[in-house]
């Protein structure tokens, strides 16, 4: 088989990849990374979402920006290459507290909203969410393996994980 | 306010801004040598226009390891100052001040951390007081926040704040460099449309 490729994904940006390609985001901070993976076809997708809503929004050109949409997008390019939508699960990190700013109790971060809302949508879309490394207050880079759907997480003096 | 795309700022605009980061900066630097004992060096201001998807690594790689300085700035502007160390720049500036001679950002202790956020308050105090001189605009500042961390973690937290309508974040950044090259920092301020606007239009009656 051949090498695996890293595919990168941007901030407010997703993609999609088969075995044996690698796709990963780097530091990550209050922004949220959610991996979808289809263990049987291994075909695994990332996005990198910045914001809980786009429903306030007037003109999204970016649909990868926020949580609701990028997490429509992102199922339908899987589906479209072979994915089905009842064997998907799901991982995610991020929605670390960056910087401390009084004044501000836990619900009202963004770091934590971002959490919340893929949590919320991924229930809506019955896609289980089998492991998680969110919040803290620390940035994280992570990987998504598609032969394996092993998600790593790399920190800066907080170690590395794989879950 | 005027609310504008990006691509409609003129180049004589570009120019305003470009110089109310340099003044910014420069009375900056003033308070640095003083405080460091050694002379400093500062680029041009530069005014960035970037893109989000490029944001974590507008101050070089995603990962690599900043001291990250953040202030919000409210008032006549919506806006964040960011100023940003290199790792060895952050050890160089604890170990100047401490007379220590630390190796790695693990090993900061309480006191080097003070010493690191009292720098960064003072660089940052300095800034936006010339700013404010210059623009004549009102600004309140929140206490400062220190995080080291990957510069691409640091960056997310401004680059959600400013690009929620916006698939760009417009900044001004300046570079600055002491003499003998152990310290090294950025500068980059932060700036929402309606604030942009406000920093030209403060200046226009120069003009």
């Amino acid at each position: 088989m051949r090498e695996g490729m890293v595919i990168k994904v941007g901030m407010a940006d997703l993609n999609i990849a088969m075995e044996p390609d690698i796709l990963t985001t780097l530091g990550l901070g209050s922004c949220v990374g959610i991996a979808l993976y289809d263990p049987i076809i291994k075909i695994g997708g990332l996005a990198h979402i910045m914001l809980p809503d786009s429903t306030q929004i007037k003109n999204n050109e970016n649909k990868a920006k926020f949580a609701d949409t990028a997490m429509q997008v992102l199922l339908q390019q899987m589906l479209k290459q072979g994915a089905k939508k009842n064997r998907l699960v799901a991982k995610i990190a991020g929605g670390a507290h960056m910087f401390e700013f009084k004044n501000m109790d836990d619900m009202m971060r963004i770091g934590t909203r971002n959490v919340n809302a893929v949590l919320q949508i991924l229930e809506e879309m019955r896609i289980p969410l089998i492991a998680q490394d969110t919040g803290d207050n620390y940035g994280r880079t992570i990987e998504l393996h598609t032969t394996t759907g092993m998600l790593r997480v790399k920190t800066i003096g907080h170690g590395i994980r794989e879950i | 306010m005027r609310n504008r795309s990006y691509q409609d700022i003129t180049d004589i605009e570009m120019d305003m801004l470009r110089e109310a980061g340099n003044i910014a900066s420069g009375n900056a630097m003033t308070s640095l040598s003083t405080l460091i004992g050694s002379t400093l060096d500062m680029s041009v201001a530069k005014v960035r226009i970037e893109k989000i998807q490029g944001l974590p690594d507008v101050l070089g790689n995603a990962e690599e390891v900043i001291a990250g300085m953040l202030i919000n700035v409210y008032g006549d502007l919506n806006a964040m100052l960011l100023l940003a160390f290199k790792t060895e720049s952050a050890l160089a500036i604890v170990n100047r001040m401490l007379g220590k001679s630390l190796t790695d950002l693990n090993e900061l202790e309480e006191i080097d951390y003070s010493a690191l956020c009292e720098t960064g308050n003072i660089l940052a105090g300095s800034y936006l007081s010339a700013l404010n001189t210059f623009t004549g605009l009102k600004l309140d500042v929140s206490t400062p926040q220190m995080a080291i961390d990957m510069a691409g973690a640091i960056l997310s937290y401004p680059a959600i704040e400013f690009v929620y309508n916006d698939n760009s974040m417009l900044f001004i950044e300046t570079v600055f460099e002491d003499v003998n090259g152990f310290l090294n920092g950025t500068y980059i301020l932060i700036l929402d449309n309606a604030s942009y606007n406000s920093v030209i239009e403060s200046l226009g009656v120069y003009l």
